[in-house]
C-alpha cells in the first residue's frame, strides 16, 4: 500500500515503545505505585488530608490510564501479612511495583505545594525529586504535573496530562462548543449562541479554537480566543465552511469550501483568505488532517464512489489511497509524530468503529468493537485517542491508546460529541 | 278496451265515493245550522278579509350587479411542498424523488412569487463532517434538477444540515430513511 515513495517525514517516537510491544495487542507496562502524600502543614485539618488524598489519587487515574503504567494499589491484607503499619518500599516491591512515587503537600492558606520523589525499586534508589507550588484551585494541575514528569523519567514519554480537550455538548438543548480536561473534569462553555455548533479544532498553541457554526444562518467558521473569550468570524464563503484543520505550524488552515459548486478543500491563512484550491473532483473531499510537516495531507473523498482515506500534498498533488479494507473509510487524523493514522471504518458489524494503521498501511487495528464511533484524534504524545461513541441514545467522550489497550469514558452528560484533543501548552 | 273499462270503473267508483262525500257534507252543514240556530246569536260579524296586495306592474329599474370582491391571493403553505427522499450515502435522484419535485415545479410555476430553501438532510451514520458536504449535495441535486425544470436560479437558495437536524430519531433504517431528505421552505411570496 503507502511505501516511503510517499513525501512523508516520519518522525522517530521520542520513546522506543516498541520493544515493550510483547504482541499485537499486549504490551509491557511499567508497574508503579503511588503512595498517599503526607501533609507536612503545621497543623493538618481533615479537609488537608483529604486534600493530599486527592492529588495522590489524580496521579493513581493518571497513570493507570496511560497505555505504558500499571497502577499497583496498595493492598492492606499484604500490609497485615507483612505486619507493618505502612508501606515500605521493599514491600511495594515484594507486591510487583517496580516504581514508586511518594511525596508530600504543605497547605498554605490559599497554596498548596508538592513535593515528590520518583524511586526506583529495582535499584533501590531515587530517580528524580522535584516540586511544584500554585494556589488550592490549580490543585489537580499541580497532581497533572507530578504524572507527567513520572512519564518522562520513567518512560521517555510526552507529557499528556495537562491538555485540554474541546468538544461539542447538546446538553443545553442545542449543540454547544465546550472545553475540559483531558479527563473530563472542569467543563466550561465556549459558546452560547443557541444555534448549532460543531467541529471544535485546537490551534497548535492551545490559544484558540475554530469551530463551525449556523448562528449566522448558514455554516461559517468562527474562532474562539479562550484568554479572550472573544468571537471572530475567520471564513464566510456562499456554501459550506466546515471540517477545519489547522497546520502544526499554526499558520495554514485547510477548509471544506462549496463555492464552486461542490465541496473540495482550500488552504487558507489564519484570517480565512484563500491561498490556493487543493482538490479539483465531482466527489465530495472533506475532513482533512495535516500531517507534521504540514506538507502532507490526510482526507477523505468519495471519487471511487464511496469515502476511502487520500493523502496530499500541501499543493494538492502526489495523491495516493491510504485504506483499501472496506466500503467506508472516514475522518483521517494524522498522529503528531507523522507515523499512524487513525480514521472511521464502517467495520464487518455494520457499524462504525476507530481504527488506526501505521503510515505505511502495516499495522492495521480496529479499537473499538461496540457501539458507533466517529471523529478520532491524537492526543501530543501520539500513542493516546480521544474518540465519540453513541451506545444506543446515549453520546459520550472516550479516550484510549492505539491499540486499543487502555479505555476510560471522560463525558457523563449523554450527549457529547465531536472532541480534539488540545496540545500541550507552555506553562 | 280493457283500459277504457278500468277507467268507466274508476269513475264510477268515483262517482259513488263523490256521492257519500256529498251527503256527509249535507248532514254536517245541516247539523251545523241546527246548531246555530239553538246558539247565541251575538258571535261578531268575522273581520273584513284584508284588500289583495298590490301587484306592481312598473318595471323595477335595472339594478347593477354587485361588484365581486377581489380574489384572494391564496398563499402557498410549507406542506404543500413536497420532500424527496434519497439511498445511504446517495444525492442521485430516485424516480419518487423525481416526482416530488416535478410537483414541486409546478407548484412553483403556478406560483411565480414563492421562492424556496432547498434544505439537505442525511441520517446519523457517519461523520458530522462528511454529512454537511452530502446534505449539500442532495440540496443541490436538487435544485439543479428544478433548474433542469425551468425553475431559475434565482428563486432557489440551498443549505446543508448535514445530520444535525433529524425528524425521526430512531437507530433504524425506517428513521433513517426519513431523514435523508431534501426539505423545501419558502423564504418569500
Amino acid at each position: 500500500m503507502l511505501v516511503a515513495a510517499m513525501n512523508v517525514v516520519i518522525a522517530q517516537p521520542s520513546a522506543d515503545i516498541s520493544a515493550r510491544i510483547i504482541q499485537e495487542g499486549e504490551i509491557r507496562q511499567y508497574p508503579i505505585s503511588v503512595e498517599d502524600f503526607r501533609i507536612t502543614s503545621m497543623v493538618s485539618s481533615p479537609d488537608d488530608i483529604r486534600l493530599a488524598q486527592q492529588i495522590s489519587q489524580i496521579i493513581r487515574d493518571d497513570l493507570s490510564f496511560h497505555m505504558l503504567f500499571k497502577e499497583i494499589p496498595i493492598d492492606s491484607f499484604i500490609l497485615s501479612v507483612l505486619e507493618l503499619t505502612e508501606m515500605t518500599k521493599l514491600a511495594w516491591k515484594n507486591m510487583g511495583a517496580e516504581y514508586l512515587v511518594s511525596g508530600r503537600c504543605t497547605i498554605e492558606g490559599s497554596e498548596v505545594e508538592i513535593n515528590y520523589t520518583i524511586w526506583d525499586l529495582v535499584h533501590m534508589s531515587e530517580m528524580r525529586s522535584d516540586g511544584f507550588r500554585s494556589s488550592r484551585d490549580n490543585l489537580r494541575a499541580l497532581a497533572h504535573s507530578v504524572s507527567d514528569d513520572v512519564v518522562r523519567q520513567v518512560a521517555g514519554m510526552k507529557p499528556l496530562f495537562n491538555t485540554k480537550i474541546a468538544y461539542v455538548s447538546a446538553k443545553s438543548g442545542n449543540k454547544e462548543v465546550y472545553v475540559c480536561d483531558y479527563d473530563g473534569h472542569s467543563s466550561y462553555a465556549v459558546t452560547s449562541n443557541g444555534s448549532i455548533n460543531l467541529s471544535p479544532v485546537w490551534d497548535a498553541q492551545g490559544k484558540s479554537i475554530l469551530y463551525t457554526s449556523f448562528k449566522g444562518g448558514f455554516p461559517e467558521l468562527w474562532r474562539a480566543n479562550i484568554g479572550s473569550a472573544n468571537h471572530s468570524k475567520v471564513a464566510s464563503y456562499k456554501g459550506l465552511n466546515s471540517a477545519a484543520a489547522i497546520s502544526p505550524t499554526n499558520d495554514e488552515i485547510c477548509l471544506t469550501l462549496s463555492k464552486d459548486g461542490n465541496a473540495e478543500l482550500y488552504l487558507l491563512d489564519m484570517n480565512g483568505k484563500i491561498k490556493r484550491r487543493l482538490t479539483n473532483s465531482r466527489a465530495i473531499e472533506s475532513s482533512p488532517s495535516f500531517g507534521p510537516n504540514s506538507r502532507t495531507i490526510a482526507f477523505s473523498s468519495d471519487r471511487t464512489g464511496t469515502p476511502q482515506v487520500y493523502l496530499m500534498d500541501d499543493e494538492g498533488l502526489d495523491v495516493t489511497r491510504v485504506t483499501y479494507r472496506g466500503s467506508y473509510n472516514d475522518s483521517p487524523a494524522f498522529s503528531p509524530d507523522g507515523s499512524k493514522i487513525a480514521f472511521v471504518t464502517r467495520s464487518d458489524r455494520g457499524n462504525f468503529d476507530i481504527c488506526v494503521v501505521d503510515v505505511t498501511g502495516e499495522n492495521f487495528r480496529l479499537i473499538t468493537r461496540s457501539g458507533s464511533n466517529e471523529n478520532p484524534h491524537w492526543a501530543p504524545d501520539s500513542y493516546h485517542l480521544v474518540y465519540s461513541a453513541r451506545h444506543n441514545d446515549n453520546y459520550d467522550l472516550f479516550i484510549t491508546d492505539f491499540m486499543g489497550l487502555t479505555r476510560r469514558q471522560i463525558s457523563s452528560d449523554s450527549k457529547s460529541s465531536n472532541p480534539f484533543w488540545g496540545p500541550n501548552t507552555k506553562r | 278496451m280493457n283500459r277504457i273499462t278500468g277507467q268507466i270503473r274508476e269513475i264510477e267508483g268515483g262517482v259513488k265515493m263523490l256521492t257519500r262525500i256529498l251527503t256527509i257534507f249535507a248532514l254536517l252543514a245541516l247539523s251545523l245550522v241546527v246548531l246555530g240556530a239553538s246558539c247565541n246569536k251575538e258571535q261578531p260579524e268575522p273581520p273584513p278579509a284584508p284588500p289583495a296586495p298590490e301587484i306592481d306592474t312598473t318595471t323595477p329599474p335595472p339594478v347593477e350587479p354587485p361588484t365581486p370582491p377581489p380574489p384572494e391571493v391564496k398563499k402557498v403553505t410549507e406542506d404543500q411542498f413536497k420532500t424527496a427522499y434519497f439511498d445511504f450515502d446517495k444525492y442521485n435522484l430516485r424516480s419518487d424523488a423525481r416526482t416530488a419535485l416535478e410537483a414541486n415545479a409546478k407548484l412553483l410555476k403556478d406560483n411565480p412569487k414563492v421562492t424556496v430553501m432547498i434544505e439537505g438532510h442525511c441520517d446519523e451514520r457517519g461523520t458530522v463532517e462528511y454529512n454537511l458536504a452530502l446534505g449539500e449535495k442532495r440540496a443541490r441535486t436538487a435544485m439543479d434538477y428544478l433548474k433542469s425544470l425551468g425553475i431559475p436560479v434565482g428563486r432557489m437558495e440551498i443549505i446543508s444540515y448535514g445530520k444535525e437536524r433529524p425528524v425521526a430519531t430512531g437507530h433504524d433504517e425506517v428513521s433513517w430513511q426519513k431523514n435523508r431528505r431534501a426539505k423545501f421552505t419558502i423564504t418569500s411570496q
